[in-house]
């Protein structure tokens, strides 16, 4: 008997180790270890034991069937794992409709442009991109036939239409329907009359801000272009030097210095506290309010940002270089 | 404008060396552009830009003056004074200014006996340097006293002007003029000239006459000094094609108060440098006097602006400095402004001049403080975006094209389109009316460069002439050309080709409409119907109008085979065009939650067999009209066409799912709406069914 429980046991053991799949250990299973399996079938022999030797019989029984179980278990395991290695799949093969969608540079940028101001309390308005004159120019104390209008050659449509040149031309407009304090931010399309080369265009974007509050001062002009050039770029030294534009009086020019594109000071666009004249113009009293007012080149900042030395670039719409660039 | 650094540095003692200079000058408002180290006088020159309101800084002194001012050093001035011997100017020579309202001072001096030859070689290398060949001594010194003192001159041989008379007066019509460069020009009646008794010698501000000029034998000269009205001169200068030296001053500013001044310095240098003897006097003209103006700053006003406390006394002491004279008194400073200074006619440019000696960039730099405002976009900014986001979700890469395109650019019929008035070119003409040919535009070009499988969008402005004028309007444009699979490389289905399997993924029309419709329905359009129909950029009945309660949105279809040779597109290409701002005023975003049915459904399909005329919209209809409160949904899942229904047939496979919101629906009440919806379509649109 116990010489038989022994072999028994060796054999179930061996096919345990022989078996290859799960459907054999199973069947491993069913025929030594089931209701009919072999092993359990000793028990019935149990009878004809003596009396004495019964508890230790079975107790045999048991363990061999424990230990068979058991091994069974392991073999389960050892198989489930190296089925799934053994069935692999190749996982450098490439996936099924990769989509590569993204913004455009410009739109990026103004996108990042518009998060910063929104995060610094600006509202953002919309106007047209054809403008009248009295915005574009009149309200902006530009004097009628004057060199300051060299710079601001415009395309005409007719006599009181043109395509805006800047988008500053939203403050009249504003200040026609609002009444301060007030924190406004423009961005998009601009035109001017000119030839085109890698940095000059007759279309490119403008981010236009203004602020008329009690007591702005020039400094929180400072503060505030500072702030954005921090966001938009990282660390930065920033300069402000004379310049004239006829809406704003002192007019500065914003410059910054950013490591990452060498030593040089990169205009950004120009500043400075908003003329009386044009607050004046709009119904605004300037011995009670103030404000100051910028307007940034858009396309410069991608261009300074990734090194771009071309702006008919962003036209031309090159899948390639389109893909190259991700949202910040 | 050229400035050599040691002409400067007669009029400043300058301790900054070039580099510094140039930052400084920079600074203060008269940008670098470039710095030569050694010019034609030994120097270093320095190239700047002077800002348009600055006419007082286009001349060597008004330069030191910015130096002298953030150096805090005195400047010292050129001397005017002449040694005149002869008799008086006024024996020699007249000046009647007829138009005041275009010149508002004419003054004159006389050297008779001159020897006119070459200058000598320290005028001619400080000429060279400022960027002026060097003429003759007379002419030359006209040229240097306009560097100079930023006053432009002229130089009349007083032999060749009748009685010595000058007449300043707008040409009459059909005056011509042969000018300094030789060319003959035609004046208008707008144009200011200078002209002897009887006809014009010299385009005031602009450019002498031939016929009077300076030459190797004169021997009796006057020197004109006035002052023009500059938008004249401007607008002249334009027409005639001619920007010159003197132009360019008069168009910004000259200073009425220095016109005498100069008119004596240039005596004196000719007299220094070609003998002669000066006659006595100025002969000088003024019908508008020129007068200083006084204003007032406050201290506080000038701190206000600036972000920075200062006082009367330092306001003071930085306007002084800029040549400015001050007084305080009650605490404000009273100003007196030199008459080269046209530029600061109220307070706040009296700020302004305080700030940039004090440095910008020496001013604080801080945040707004006060009750922050509500940071938002605008409503169409927030639509935009959205879009993108979908659009970007779908696949679709965002591209931006020009707003300005050719002149033939073609329109959509009832749409006036707006041309621009001064093209740049043939192909910079036209504002567009659609975005669909730039996203067309750039499927074709992407195509040429070897990129086949390509999907675009832009959002943008376009525009149309409307009766108020031109006005824009938002679109959303979309194209799709190639496959969506660039790389498909499974053939999940054994019973499809590879051909066919990727032919699958080509680019259609319903690729493009399912792109519309998850856009619209996921911007809260409803009640979106698709019409055949739209013309023009569309492919004949390949195209859909595209309108929600009956208000046209855009369209969308496959492109026209006129668009595809005309940009060259050599695979079909499909695409859309949506009103944006039609969108922002039907879209529905507040809604009212409708709970789901919590019943269970019951799927019927059924096979129906239509002639191909019958569109799958009328489908729908006649079930709906059936039996709509129980047909939860209608999927189409087949469409077959072949020999076992015959030719101009189809037969679309429909599931429809059968619910209700109140019970779980018997077999009995399923069978009868079924029996109902087959009877109708039968009836209605002459339906048979298979299986």
């Amino acid at each position: 008997m116990s010489e038989d429980l022994g072999t028994l046991k060796q054999q179930a053991l061996e096919a345990v180790s022989g078996a290859s799949n799960a459907a054999q250990l199973d069947e491993i299973d069913t025929r030594w270890l089931g209701r009919k399996g072999r092993i359990t079938q000793l028990l019935r022999s149990i009878g004809s034991l003596p009396a004495e030797e019964r508890p230790g019989f079975g107790q045999k029984v048991n363990a061999a069937k424990a230990e068979v179980a058991e091994a069974l278990e392991e073999r389960r395991k050892d198989l489930a794992g190296s089925a799934d290695a053994g069935e692999g799949i190749d996982v450098t093969m490439p996936g099924r409709l990769i989509s590569r969608a993204r913004p455009h540079p410009l739109r990026a940028a103004m996108e990042d442009i518009k998060r910063i101001f929104i995060g610094l309390g600006f509202e953002v308005v919309e106007s047209p991109e054809v403008e009248q004159y009295r915005f574009n120019f009149a309200s902006l104390n530009y004097p009628p036939d004057h060199p300051a209008m060299d710079e601001q050659m415009s395309f005409y449509v007719d006599d009181e239409h043109l395509l805006r040149t800047q988008t500053t031309a939203v403050q009249g407009r504003v200040f026609g329907n609002r009444k301060p304090p007030m924190r406004i931010c423009t961005l998009g399309r601009c035109y001017r009359y000119e030839a085109v080369d890698a940095t000059h265009g007759h279309t490119f974007h403008q981010v236009d801000c203004f602020v008329v509050d009690r007591h702005i001062t020039m400094a929180d002009l400072k503060g505030t272009l500072y702030q954005f050039a921090s966001e938009m770029f990282g660390e930065v030294e920033v300069r402000f030097r004379r310049d004239f534009f006829p809406f704003v009086e002192p007019g500065a020019d914003f410059a910054v210095k950013w490591g990452h594109a060498g030593d040089r000071w990169l205009e950004l666009g120009g500043a400075g506290m908003i003329h009386p004249n044009v607050l004046r113009m709009g119904g605004i009293d300037p011995e009670e309010w103030s404000g100051f007012a910028f307007g940034l080149g858009i396309e410069r900042m991608p261009m300074i940002k990734y090194g771009i030395n071309d702006l008919r670039l962003f036209y031309e719409n090159d899948a390639r270089f389109l893909e190259q660039f991700q949202a910040d | 404008m050229r400035i050599p650094l040691d002409w400067v540095h007669e009029y400043v003692d300058s301790r900054l060396d070039a580099s510094q200079a140039s930052e400084t000058l920079t600074m203060m408002g008269l940008e670098v552009e470039e710095v030569e180290d050694t010019g034609p006088s030994g120097s270093p020159v320095l190239d700047i830009t002077v800002m348009s309101n600055r006419g007082d800084c286009l001349s060597m002194v008004g330069v030191a003056r910015e130096l002298a001012a953030d150096e805090d050093l005195p400047l010292k001035v050129p001397s005017f004074e002449m040694q005149a011997e002869g008799s008086q100017a006024a024996d020699s020579a007249s000046i009647e200014i007829q138009d005041p309202d275009l010149c508002y001072r004419y003054a004159a001096t006389v050297i008779k006996g001159i020897t006119v030859g070459p200058s000598p070689e320290w005028m001619a290398k400080r000429l060279a340097a400022a960027g002026m060949r060097p003429i003759n001594n007379v002419v030359d010194v006209t040229n240097y006293v306009m560097l100079e003192t930023g006053q432009p001159l002229h130089a009349f041989d007083l032999d060749l002007l009748p009685e010595g008379a000058i007449v300043v007066r707008r040409a009459k019509p059909g005056e011509k003029i042969t000018t300094l460069d030789d060319v003959e020009r035609d004046l208008k009646p707008e144009m200011l000239a200078i002209c002897d008794r009887s006809h014009p010698i010299a385009v005031a501000g602009v450019m002498g006459g031939s016929d009077t000029e300076v030459t190797q034998g004169t021997k009796n000269v006057l020197i004109e000094s006035a002052c023009f009205n500059g938008a004249s001169v401007r607008s002249t200068a334009r027409e005639l094609g001619l920007q010159t030296e003197a132009s360019y001053r008069f168009e910004r500013n000259v200073d009425l108060g220095g016109t005498a001044n100069a008119a004596i310095r240039a005596a004196e240098l000719i007299r220094q440098l070609a003998g002669g003897t000066i006659q006595q006097g100025v002969v000088d003209v003024c019908p508008v006097n020129p007068e200083e103006r006084t204003l007032t700053l406050r201290p506080e006003r000038a701190s206000a602006l600036l972000g920075v406390e200062l006082t009367a006394e330092q306001c003071a002491g930085y306007l002084n400095r800029l040549s400015l004279q001050t007084e305080i008194r009650d605490g404000a400073v009273q100003v007196t402004v030199p008459t080269f200074r046209n530029d600061v006619t109220q307070e706040v440019d009296l700020v302004e001049e305080v700030g940039r000696v004090f440095g910008f960039n020496n001013l604080p730099t801080t945040l707004i403080t006060g009750p922050s405002l509500q940071g938002k976009d605008s409503r169409q900014g927030q639509l935009e975006a959205e879009t993108r986001r979908i659009l970007f979700s779908m696949g679709m890469q965002e591209v931006m094209t020009h707003s300005i395109v050719a002149q033939d650019a073609p329109a959509p019929e009832d749409v006036r389109p707006v041309d621009l008035r001064n093209a740049l070119s043939a192909d910079v003409a036209r504002l567009r009316p659609t975005l669909l040919s730039g996203v067309a535009q750039v499927l074709a070009e992407n195509f040429n460069r070897g990129v086949r499988d390509l999907a675009v969008f832009e959002i943008g402005a376009v525009f149309h002439s409307g009766e108020n004028g031109p006005s824009q309007n938002i679109h959303v444009a979309g194209a799709l050309i190639g496959s969506r699979w660039d790389n498909a490389w499974t053939i999940p289905d054994k019973k499809l080709s590879p051909e066919a399997f990727r032919r699958s993924l080509d680019a259609d029309f319903y690729q493009a409409k399912g792109i519309v419709e998850g856009m619209l329905a996921q911007l809260g359009v409803e009640n979106v119907e698709y019409t055949s129909g739209a013309a023009g950029y569309w492919r004949a009945g390949h195209a859909a109008d595209v309108a929600s309660y009956g208000v046209f949105l855009g369209q969308l279809g496959e492109t026209s085979l006129e668009i595809r040779e005309r940009l060259d597109l050599k695979l079909p290409a499909f695409g859309f065009e949506i009103s944006l701002d039609r969108i922002a005023q039907s879209r529905q975003t507040l809604k009212q939650w409708q709970a789901a049915s919590r019943y269970p459904a019951v799927k019927r399909d059924i096979a129906a067999i239509v002639d191909e005329a019958v569109t799958y919209r009328q489908l729908l209809d006649v079930i709906g009209q059936a039996a709509s409160e129980l047909v939860e949904d209608v999927r189409l899942f087949d469409v077959y066409r072949g020999e076992q229904i015959g030719a101009g047939m189809k037969s679309l496979g429909l599931s429809l799912v059968f619910r209700s919101s109140q019970k779980t629906l018997t077999d009995t009440e399923v069978s009868e709406a079924m029996s109902r919806i087959l009877s109708a379509l039968a009836d209605e649109l002459n339906a048979a069914f298979r299986e």
